[in-house]
């Protein structure tokens, strides 16, 4: 048990069907995950960031379904799990954190019927009990005047305490694991800053293992221990955040870090040409080959997993037949 | 709050007066209630005697003004017929209707927003295939219709549910029900099904469509991502979500089974108000016909305001506009 880590994906698929077959959404994602780590799920709209989320919690509705793969999570296998046994550890051992908060509060319940349902979902303790805890955790994720935001209904709160309110929900149980898919991507730049800096405290305080899944870089970088960069329902890099971020050996990966607007003012910003591909039209092989600057015939064979810094002793793995060349080029 | 409430029945008053006017217009050119009411061999003077009984000699304007003036006092006038306060008539066979339509009512609430639930939950099983195949036949049949075939199937082939009268009746505060008596309900049953069918179809598509909407929605995906259990996610947070265009519609239906059952009362024998009614349109009995309007629009009144009451319980953002908690930050919604 203390060997293997709190979370563990395997070769996870999960397909879409449609009318014309099945189309696959995530197409063997692996990674793992300890307690007290942040994972950074990185990616495009449409990589499989969410279906990976949604997969894990075993909430992905027909047409969408997990089709293959394994996840062991504290040394139990989720995939396969019946609805009853998982519905006892959502929430509870594994809690998520919606994008929008806008959306994720039921707008005709109060905040604290919310909570309170939630708290009682999970534990064998009395109404007033449950009423002490809501308070009590709206307070330790700095919503002010908790006792009276119980009251309120999700209307009456800004988008920034809404999500602090979403994020008390997910602390309730002192989870073991927390998924979050883009919870900041909805807010102001600084409310956004402020909630990631208590967010890094609370898991380092907590020990909790964090799956974050955001699109965009810089939030990974102040947030992450390791990073997995996902394309078209795979993973397609994975390492240490800073280096990573500092050496990315997969030809996205230093496209996405090249369309990131950093260093001096004015200097120019890199797209990466072309769009992601459909669910329906991903290339074989290596997905990402129609838009590479550096893909050559072998890139039409899957590619395989190899270490991504050679000689580094935990520098990761890249998933592409030509490591590195993206960025010397 | 109360400015909604006067707004509302001051409202209410205006529809009234419309109404009634154009009832005693109406009537007017239907014929003359004298003719109905003389036997066919009184003489003129009969005539003439009879005319200013009823007050029906005077211009009409006048019969109108005297009316209103009746009116405000709380008395709508004498039938022409029973020579009985109209509005006591109209409800004596108030209770009767009353329990048909609610309790059509709940027929209808309860199988359509089950049937509808388990429609909307499982779009793709057979059953929830039946059920909305089911529900275009409950629309579309015609209700006099069904109520014969139910008449022809249950009563005659059958013979196991009476098809016609009140049957028993137990008087509670001076007042006569049926459905207190084991009778009472077996002569219930077949008038309540007949009007709820059309109800039941028309309420569990409206509760298909409102959970095929909010069940992928992010509010429902949370709910079950925090590990409530399925009878919550269902209960409270699909349920409260769709509910209020459903109480809308029972709203509606309420008030048009009560005012318009009389196809119904009238294939059963129900004495009930559409038949009273019917009965009394025939015969031009004018102070009945405009006491059961105005009975009918202030039931609409009444039950509109509690739909609007209930809206405001359901959706605490449908709120007066002077509540103070919509002015506060997150206005986006």
């Amino acid at each position: 048990m203390s060997d293997s880590p709190l979370l563990e994906v395997q070769s996870l698929r999960a397909e879409l069907a449609t009318r014309n077959g099945p189309l696959n959404m995530l197409d063997g994602v692996s990674f793992s995950l300890n307690h007290g780590r942040v994972l950074a799920l990185v990616g495009e709209s449409g990589s499989g960031k969410s279906a990976t989320a949604f997969s894990l919690m075993g909430l992905l509705d027909p047409p969408a379904r997990v089709a293959g793969g394994s996840v062991r999570f504290a040394g139990r296998e989720l995939v396969g799990l019946a609805e009853a046994e998982m519905r006892r550890l959502r929430g509870n051992r594994i809690a998520m954190i919606f994008q929008d908060p806008m959306m994720t509060l039921n707008p005709v319940l109060t905040i604290g019927a919310q909570i309170v349902e939630t708290v009682l979902a999970h534990a064998p303790v009395g109404r007033a009990e449950a009423r002490r805890r809501a308070r009590d955790v709206l307070g330790r994720v700095g919503v002010p005047g908790p006792e009276e935001r119980l009251a309120c209904h999700p209307h009456q709160l800004s988008g920034g305490l809404r999500q602090r309110v979403a994020i008390a929900i997910a602390l309730l149980h002192q989870p073991d694991l927390i998924v979050a898919d883009e919870p900041t991507t909805a807010l102001d730049a600084t409310i956004q800053a402020q909630i990631l800096r208590e967010v890094r405290a609370l898991v380092t305080e907590q020990g909790t293992a964090l799956l974050w899944i955001t699109h965009d870089l810089s939030v990974a970088e102040q947030l992450a221990d390791d990073i997995a960069v996902m394309y078209a329902g795979r993973i397609v890099e994975r390492g240490p955040a800073a280096s990573l971020l500092r050496q990315p050996t997969h030809p996205y990966t230093a496209g996405l870090i090249a369309s990131l607007p950093r260093g001096r003012r004015g200097s120019r910003l890199t797209p990466i040409p072309g769009l992601p591909p459909t669910l329906a039209g991903r290339p074989s092989g290596c997905a990402f080959r129609p838009r590479c600057g550096v893909a050559g015939p072998a890139c039409a064979a899957d590619p395989p997993w190899r270490d991504r810094l050679s000689g580094g002793v935990s520098g990761g793995a890249v998933r592409c037949v030509t490591p590195g060349r993206a960025v010397a080029a | 709050m109360l400015p909604w409430v006067l707004r509302r029945s001051f409202q209410a008053g205006l529809v009234v007066l419309a109404m009634t006017l154009l009832v005693f217009a109406g009537l007017h050119v239907a014929g003359n209630p004298v003719d109905i009411l003389v036997p066919p061999d009184a003489d003129a003077a009969e005539r003439a005697r009879i005319a200013a009984v009823f007050g029906l000699d005077r211009p009409l304007w006048r019969q109108y003004l005297l009316f209103l003036e009746r009116a405000v006092q709380g008395d709508l006038g004498r039938s022409f017929i029973h020579n009985r306060p109209a509005l006591s008539l109209v409800f004596e066979r108030l209770p009767a209707t009353l329990e048909l339509s609610v309790l059509a009512l709940l027929l209808a609430a309860g199988f359509g927003i089950s049937l509808g639930l388990f429609a909307g939950l499982r779009p793709q099983t057979l059953p929830s295939r039946l059920i909305m195949a089911g529900s275009v036949v409950g629309l579309s049949l015609p209700t006099f219709w069904v109520g014969l075939m139910l008449v022809v199937a249950f009563s005659v082939r059958l013979g196991w549910l009476p098809s016609s009268g009140r049957g028993d009746t137990q008087a509670v505060l001076g007042v006569e029900w049926s459905f207190l008596t084991l009778d009472g309900l077996r002569h219930l049953a077949l008038p309540a099904a007949n009007l709820a069918l059309f109800k039941v179809a028309l309420i569990l598509r409206l509760t298909r469509a409102g959970v095929r909407e909010v069940v992928h929605l992010d509010y429902v995906r949370f709910a079950r991502a925090r590990g409530l259990a399925p009878s919550r996610v269902v209960g409270v947070h699909i349920l409260r979500a769709i509910m209020i265009p459903i109480v809308t519609v029972i709203g509606l239906e309420f008030c048009s089974t009560i005012a318009f059952s009389m196809v119904t009362e009238s294939i059963f024998a129900w004495p009930g108000m559409g038949r009273l009614m019917i009965e009394s349109i025939q015969v031009l009995d004018r102070p009945v016909i405009v006491a059961y309007l105005v009975a009918v629009v202030l039931l609409f009144v009444a039950v509109n305001l509690l739909a609007d009451l209930l809206y405001r319980l359901l959706d605490p953002r449908v709120g007066p506009a002077d509540a103070p908690a919509n002015a506060t930050a997150g206005g986006a919604r």
